[in-house]
């Protein structure tokens, strides 16, 4: 116990970077799967995955962190933006998107295989324990900043997401509105992925919204419990990698599935 | 006595995509405040092109829609089919969705929007768990509760029961009676708006 209680003292960074993202992922899981976009979930970080992949094969270091997520993001918006288009339907949107997904794995594992180094290998998989107290209050601070933001405008949120040609018909500045929301979450997902690595951030955004939804209650009691589900599922992921020294994306993916899972059980009890 | 021109259509052609076929060609008319106009015609004329062509939601590929007033306080009642069943709303929440004022604050001004159509009862139930004939009456309620002083409604009494119909209807003639509100509608029922001004939409023209 002494072990783990001293590692943990180490491992504060992380464990508040962890706390960062899983407060804002599930969140942004939830707009997309209300909206029908949960395949974009899946999309965005593995394309973010490939944007940090290939800054890393154009020379961008990962000790350039603005410039890094700065082309990541970009790269991942030109991306979806140019594949996939609104007016398509959503049948075709949901196949564009899973072939996004797809292309993102291919590109990342290919620029990895091409000019791959050890460093950039691991920081793919997610640098969390690496996290250092500049980049731990950065996160923190944008993650609580668009939390608050979402908070003052989710009555726009909410109807957005409810019904778009509603929400087109009372917004002047519907196409600024939805370029800055996409934009936010494409920027803190390329964030997320560089944190905590691909497989944290898309059961962060997938597993919450699944399992969350406990056909009872109204939107905003869901939004609360997807929150509660990341952030609990992330925490106690994290402090078993620690206690069990297993990798922390991993274990927090698994346990935000059982978090969700163990929601689910006690609702139908 | 002649009141003010809301909307001027002129020489306009509706569509859904840049450089596409239009899906109506040649739309020349002028509502005004006040009235009750009532578009009707077959499957597949146009109609609800019309209407979304008025609001931004289809493209105006010719001509021009001329408002003399700020568009987005006209209040939209589309057909119930375009909110997913699945979404954890529930119909208050829907309706708070249009409360210009804040989330928090939104309750009390959608709860009497809700009661107004006679659902005040179903408030805290998933939108999803509504009949169809309830669904209608969310957003309708959803499109009153910003005070609108123009209403416009897409087939807002298709497939539903008598009692929803004459629900519906009621509160649309204490709309135009009170002649502070415009209402723009689609309908294939006659019985609907027996005292609009009915305008034909056929084959891709508007005729009256």
């Amino acid at each position: 116990m002494g072990d783990f209680s001293e590692v943990l003292l180490f491992s504060l960074m992380p464990l508040f970077m962890t706390i960062s993202v899983s407060l804002l992922t599930p969140v942004i899981g939830a707009v997309l799967s209300i909206r029908n976009e949960i395949m974009l979930a899946l999309a965005l970080p593995s394309l973010a995955n490939a944007g940090i992949a290939i800054a890393g094969f154009c020379g961008i270091g990962t000790d350039q962190n603005i410039l890094l997520y700065l082309f990541a993001t970009l790269f991942t918006l030109v991306v979806v933006s140019l594949t996939i288009s609104f007016r398509c339907s959503v049948h075709q949107r949901e196949l564009r998107l899973a072939g996004l997904f797809i292309a993102g794995q291919i590109l990342s594992l290919l620029t990895n295989a091409v000019k791959g180094d050890t460093h950039s290998t691991s920081f793919l998989k997610g640098e969390v324990m690496a996290s250092g107290v500049t980049e731990t209050v950065i996160v923190a601070a944008i993650s609580v900043g668009i939390l608050v933001l979402g908070f003052v405008f989710r009555t726009s949120v909410f109807s957005w997401c409810a019904d778009e040609e509603f929400f087109r018909t009372g917004f002047m500045r519907y196409s600024v509105f939805m370029i800055s929301v996409y934009t936010i979450i494409t920027l803190f997902v390329t964030i997320g992925v560089a944190m905590t690595g691909t497989l944290a951030v898309t059961a962060l955004m997938v597993l919450p919204a699944l399992l969350g939804d406990s056909k009872r209650g109204g939107i905003s009691s869901y939004m609360v419990t997807v929150t509660i589900i990341g952030v609990l599922g992330s925490v106690s992921g994290f402090l078993c990698a620690l206690a069990l020294d297993l990798p922390p994306a991993i274990c927090a993916a698994a346990s935000v599935g059982i978090a969700g899972v163990s929601y689910k059980v006690f609702r139908m009890i | 006595m002649n009141k003010e021109v809301l909307v001027t259509i002129e020489n306009a052609d509706f569509g859904y995509y840049p450089r596409s076929k239009p899906v109506l060609t040649d739309v020349v008319f002028c509502i005004r405040a006040g009235e009750f106009v009532v578009f009707r015609g077959s499957n597949g004329c146009g109609k609800s092109t019309l209407i979304k062509g008025l609001i931004g939601l289809a493209l105006v590929l010719k001509g021009s829609v001329t408002w003399n007033l700020d568009q987005t306080v006209v209040g939209y009642v589309p057909q119930e089919n375009i909110i997913s069943p699945d979404i954890p709303y529930t119909a208050l929440d829907i309706v708070r969705c249009a409360v210009r004022s804040s989330w928090g604050k939104s309750s009390i001004e959608a709860v009497s929007a809700l009661e107004s159509v006679e659902l005040k009862e179903a408030a805290s139930i998933r939108y999803g768990d509504l009949s169809g004939g309830q669904k209608r009456r969310v957003l309708l309620a959803r499109a009153l509760v910003k005070r609108p002083p123009v209403l416009i409604l897409d087939e807002p009494t298709a497939n539903v029961d008598i009692h929803t119909e004459s629900i519906i209807e009621k509160k649309i003639d204490e709309l135009v009676l009170s002649g502070d509100t415009t209402v723009i509608a689609v309908a294939h029922c006659t019985n609907f708006g027996k005292n609009a001004r009915v305008v034909m939409v056929k084959e891709g023209r508007v005729h009256g």
